[in-house]
């Protein structure tokens, strides 16, 4: 059997559920070490290379959404602000403790609503090509399947398996409108983005076709404590198309923290516990 | 810029710099300097500095330097850096240093992004097989330099840096980018920026204009239709009262170029392009080598007659200039009137014959026709 040189040897998640106030939270596990609550795209949740190579290091833990994979709707969970209240709690009966949170585009979205509703919930916050706040004079997307899977993907053969069909994924599409319906730019999250206090780390690809470099730069310009990092040759799926790129990156500002810029090798610095 | 006070500076790499007499470059620098000032009151559109290292073949291991002189002391034309060998530098010092000589300039500056001849390689300890994919990278790190609002990071394959802002900005929004077209990955670089293409060293015009034609198609792919002011061609340039004085000046600096200041360069060339793939594939060495072996094999007039030179009488290079132009629609050429060790007062002549003569002749061709001094 030959295996992907995108993905980690030894890989491996556990599946579980947390009953939460709203409802049953099915969610992943993979990893030992400081948990990580990533926060998936509207593919739901896919085990990317740059992932598992952060499960190297960390306790990824990623809840999947209620909807999503045909898991039921929660009452009252309606929106992407309640998502991101019930998110603070899924933090506090999984983790029971703050936790650093990645948001990969939906995802991304649904970290900022986490960090604006539960400020005390996040230690450091990544967002990685972060969808609802495309700016109106911008052409809307296109919705051609082709196009979008090559806006989506530089290295479509480093995407890892998927066991959905494509029925599967449209359904999964579909379940992302009854939370932000039809809604391209978030004016409420926008706003509120200067109340985020978590240091923020946002990534974007160099060749990202759905979100564009002026979302990025006004989230950098809008949340206070915030870096904005691109990544070369990167398209919107950062984690498959450039994994090594995107975990280097990850992991040493969720490890180092502010000190993330300045050039240090990661096993030699000391932790934040240090 | 050459330095040209050695008559024999061997076959080894690097060139030793024994051979460098400090005092003589003193008034070197000095005239080089002054000629390219001198070469704005003549009519020159820009003003251009190169770089290489470690021999005699060039004295401006950072052009920059020159560059930011050259801005200062002049008030109209544009700085042209024809470049900065991005590969072997730090791509983030490259956008701090052009728009340090854009803001010294008044907003004059010429971006020249250049991947370097071979031996650079070797001076600079960079590996020549990751020339390509360092000067993709780089183009688009410098890019984002000068483009981004907010401070920024890289992650890269070459490059990463956590946090960048640099100062200065520019004062253009984005300076005009000059690369070469010299080769298949960089004619596809100059069209993905729509860049201004060069062409050099060409061994014919059907040459450049297969280089032309295979550039401007590249553009079209890329969504974008070039006009004569993205297509420079670079040409030697001696001017006299008559064509045999020109000639003769011609044939004997070249002659001292190869035999002294190629020396230790091609030393390092031969055992670049034999051990590394600095080039992609093995037809593209092999043409690049035949290309220049063509050349050196041609006479002078032979030269002459097939366009890629320019020499003789103001007259003939007035003519010269304008059959290059037609036959290439070139709206840049690059003069370069500093070959081998020509003597300082025979380029001020040329420089002359240009600016009173030549330029009248030639610059109705086209309303983008720009000339640019080497």
């Amino acid at each position: 059997m030959t295996t992907s040189p995108y993905e980690v040897s030894g890989f491996s998640v556990e599946t579980k559920t947390v009953a939460l106030s709203t409802g049953p939270v099915t969610y992943q596990e993979a990893g030992r070490g400081t948990p990580i609550v990533h926060l998936h795209g509207a593919g739901s949740v896919r085990h990317s290379w740059g992932l598992q190579l952060l499960a190297q290091t960390f306790r990824v833990i990623m809840p999947i959404c209620p909807g999503f994979d045909d898991t039921p709707m929660h009452d009252g969970v309606n929106s992407m602000s309640d998502l991101g209240k019930m998110t603070g709690e899924f933090i506090d009966s999984v983790v029971g403790a703050p936790a650093d949170i990645i948001g990969i585009s939906f995802g991304g979205w649904h970290a900022v609503w986490v960090a604006i509703n539960c400020p005390d919930k996040v230690g450091q916050l990544v967002l990685e090509n972060p969808a609802g706040f495309r700016p109106s004079h911008l052409p809307p997307l296109t919705t051609d399947p082709k196009l979008r899977f090559r806006e989506m993907y530089v290295y479509p053969e480093r995407l890892p398996k998927d066991h959905r069909t494509e029925e599967d994924r449209n359904r999964n599409r579909a379940v992302m409108a009854d939370y932000h319906p039809g809604m391209t730019f978030d004016e409420e999250a926008h706003e509120r983005c200067s109340e985020i206090k978590a240091l923020t780390l946002i990534c974007h690809g160099t060749k990202d076709g759905r979100i564009a470099p002026e979302t990025v730069q006004m989230l950098k310009a809008r949340i206070p404590h915030s870096h904005l990092v691109y990544i070369y040759n990167g398209g919107h799926s950062l984690e498959s198309d450039q994994g090594e790129r995107f975990a280097r990156l990850v992991k040493d500002f969720c490890l180092r923290g502010e000190s993330f810029i300045v050039n240090q090798k990661v096993d030699d610095a000391p932790t934040a516990a240090e | 810029m050459q330095y040209d006070q050695v008559e024999d500076a061997g076959n080894d790499w690097p060139v030793a710099n024994r051979l460098f007499d400090p005092q003589k470059a003193i008034k070197l620098y000095q005239e080089y300097i002054d000629n390219k000032v001198y070469a704005e009151e003549c009519g020159f559109d820009w003003i251009a500095c190169n770089e290489h290292h470690m021999s005699p073949y060039g004295m401006m291991p950072n052009p920059n330097l020159i560059g930011a002189v050259v801005a200062d002391r002049t008030s109209r034309a544009g700085i042209l850096q024809s470049g900065n060998i991005l590969p072997i530098n730090n791509p983030v010092r490259v956008a701090e240093e052009y728009a340090m000589i854009d803001v010294i300039s008044g907003g004059r500056l010429v971006a020249g992004f250049m991947r370097g001849i071979p031996h650079e390689y070797v001076a600079y300890n960079a590996d020549p097989d990751e020339s390509y994919d360092r000067m993709y990278e780089a183009v688009d790190l410098i890019k984002k330099c000068w483009s981004e609002p907010e401070p920024f990071g890289w992650e890269g394959e070459f490059y990463q840096f956590r946090a960048v802002s640099i100062w200065p900005r520019l004062v253009q929004n984005m300076p005009t980018i000059v690369m070469s077209g010299g080769s298949d990955l960089s004619s596809e670089l100059c069209a993905a920026h729509r860049s201004v293409m060069g062409v050099l060293r060409i061994p014919s015009i059907d040459y450049a204009k297969g280089k032309i034609d295979d550039f401007k198609e590249r553009c079209v792919r890329h969504g974008w239709e070039p006009g004569p002011e993205h297509v420079m061609v670079a040409q030697q340039c001696v001017i006299s009262n008559t064509f045999e004085e020109a000639k003769k000046i011609l044939e004997e600096s070249i002659s001292y170029g190869n035999r002294v200041l190629m020396g230790g360069q091609r030393t390092a060339q031969r055992l670049v392009l034999q051990k590394t793939r600095y080039f992609k594939n093995k037809d593209q060495a092999e043409e690049r080598e035949k290309r220049l072996s063509d050349f050196k094999e041609l006479t002078t007039e032979e030269r002459v007659e097939r366009g890629l030179v320019i020499c003789g009488t103001p007259e003939m290079a007035a003519e010269q200039i304008s059959n290059l132009h037609e036959q290439t629609g070139n709206g840049i050429l690059n003069i370069a009137c500093k070959i081998g060790n020509i003597s300082n007062s025979a380029v001020r002549r040329s420089l002359e014959y240009l600016g009173n003569e030549v330029f009248p002749k030639v610059r109705h061709l086209g309303d983008t026709d720009q000339v640019a001094a080497e």
